[in-house]
């Protein structure tokens, strides 16, 4: 089992109580599933996905990533899982826009434990992988869209994550573009790598094996 | 023959001097230096009643310590110091001031920047180290042009100084040291506010 929530629930202080964006939440996620998180604006699909990628720290509950117990860790312990297993596509692409592609690749292998010459190696292997070798020298900005959300598609995984998030990896690209996306990440589902993703998109939805619901911070039961 | 005496200023060279019976002397002024154990301004009734002694009529005037003698000959010196250093303390405080000011706005410029290195694996330390070394970048910089200002400036300056030469290594060396720590500070606190970035609210933030 690769994840295991149990009760996770989100809150925010207002006035005297609390605003709930997560309630109750049980889900499992077995390794090697694409998951697609589906629901209105503001049911707690991107909360749900940032908390199991460990960029939000603040939830209750029980939370069991590979066996681990993730409830119990502290901020830094939960950003060293995710350097080793988590990857994260985001709407917005979040390239650095000072920095070309190549560098903009070279960012997450900087902040693990990897010699500088290693380094190399692994960004022109990812860099050849997703046929971006031409443009390792180009700046975000001289890229179309679909490009950058390849480059950010690339960042993710290069550091072989063992499960990739994906918050509305379509939402800012056209259709071809948005396919050419998803056929990258059936790919690496084939090939091992668990996804979970965010999207309305039913058509994104299809390319994966389940879809997870939910309303007003709600799981919906199916 | 006699050693070298500075009687006119501490700066002045010693000039050349023939020491002459005071029988000899045409001037009507005389000073007398008393060497003491102890307090020497409490030998100073005793020596009034010496002096009157051989003359009650002689005129007793400007009763010094020796310390009190080289203070006031370095007066203007200690003036001119206590000014310039008042100066480069206002001017240390506006440096440190103004790099706080700085690293503080490049910080907020770079939330989103650290948001998504912060979600890519960066831990506190590396924010840390990034902003920091942003902040000694800039001081390093400006330390550079800085030396290389005073080092032709400081001549211009040499008049006034005593004792010290006005490319002093050991000077510039400790204003070098405490300039690099004065930024090391100025940068310490916005880097310290730049790791409490929470991610997902950095990534919003554009």
């Amino acid at each position: 089992m690769m994840i295991k929530l149990r009760n996770l629930e989100k809150a925010y202080a207002t006035g005297y109580g609390k605003t709930y964006v997560l309630r109750r939440i049980d889900l499992d996620i077995e390794e090697g599933e694409f998951v697609t998180i589906m629901g209105p604006s503001g049911a707690g699909k991107s909360t749900l996905l940032s908390i199991l990628g460990m960029l939000d720290g603040a939830w209750t509950g029980e939370f069991y990533f590979l066996e681990q117990v993730v409830h119990k860790m502290n901020n830094k312990q939960r950003v060293e899982l995710n350097k080793r297993y988590i990857g994260f596509v985001f709407q917005s692409y979040h390239l650095l826009d000072n920095l070309t592609v190549y560098e903009n690749l070279d960012i997450p292998l900087s902040y693990r434990d990897i010699k500088s010459s290693e380094r190399s190696g692994i960004v022109c292997d990812i860099l050849d992988r997703f046929q971006m070798v031409g443009k390792k020298d180009l700046y975000p900005s001289q890229l179309s869209g679909g490009q950058q959300q390849l480059v950010a598609v690339a960042r993710a995984v290069i550091a072989n994550p063992k499960l990739l998030l994906a918050d509305e990896p379509t939402g800012n690209l056209h259709s071809a573009q948005g396919k050419e996306i998803m056929e990258w990440f059936k790919k690496l589902n084939d090939a091992g790598t668990t996804i979970v993703q965010v999207t309305h998109s039913e058509v994104n939805a299809a390319y994966g094996n389940r879809i997870v619901r939910l309303a007003d911070g709600w799981l919906v039961k199916e | 023959m006699v050693r070298n005496v500075k009687s006119s200023s501490l700066e002045a060279a010693p000039r050349p001097q023939v020491y002459r019976p005071f029988l000899q002397n045409t001037q009507n002024e005389m000073t007398i230096l008393i060497r003491a154990e102890g307090d020497p301004l409490k030998l100073v009734a005793a020596a009034r009643a010496e002096i009157g002694a051989v003359d009650p009529n002689q005129p007793i005037d400007n009763v010094r310590t020796m310390e009190q003698v080289v203070s006031q000959s370095v007066a203007r010196r200690r003036f001119q110091m206590l000014l310039l250093g008042l100066f480069a303390t206002v001017a240390l405080v506006l440096t440190m001031v103004g790099l706080y000011g700085v690293i503080s706005y490049s910080v907020s410029q770079r939330t989103h920047e650290i948001g998504i290195r912060m979600a890519l694996g960066a831990q506190q330390g590396d924010v840390l180290r990034m902003v920091v070394g942003q902040g000694l970048r800039l001081a390093m910089f400006g330390l550079g042009a800085g030396l290389a200002a005073a080092l032709l400036l400081t001549r211009v300056l040499s008049s006034m100084l005593y004792g010290v030469s006005p490319t002093d290594p050991a000077t510039f060396a400790g204003v070098s040291f405490l300039l690099a720590v004065v930024a090391l500070a100025a940068s310490y606190f916005p880097a310290r506010r730049a790791t409490k970035v929470d991610p997902m609210v950095a990534l919003r933030h554009e």
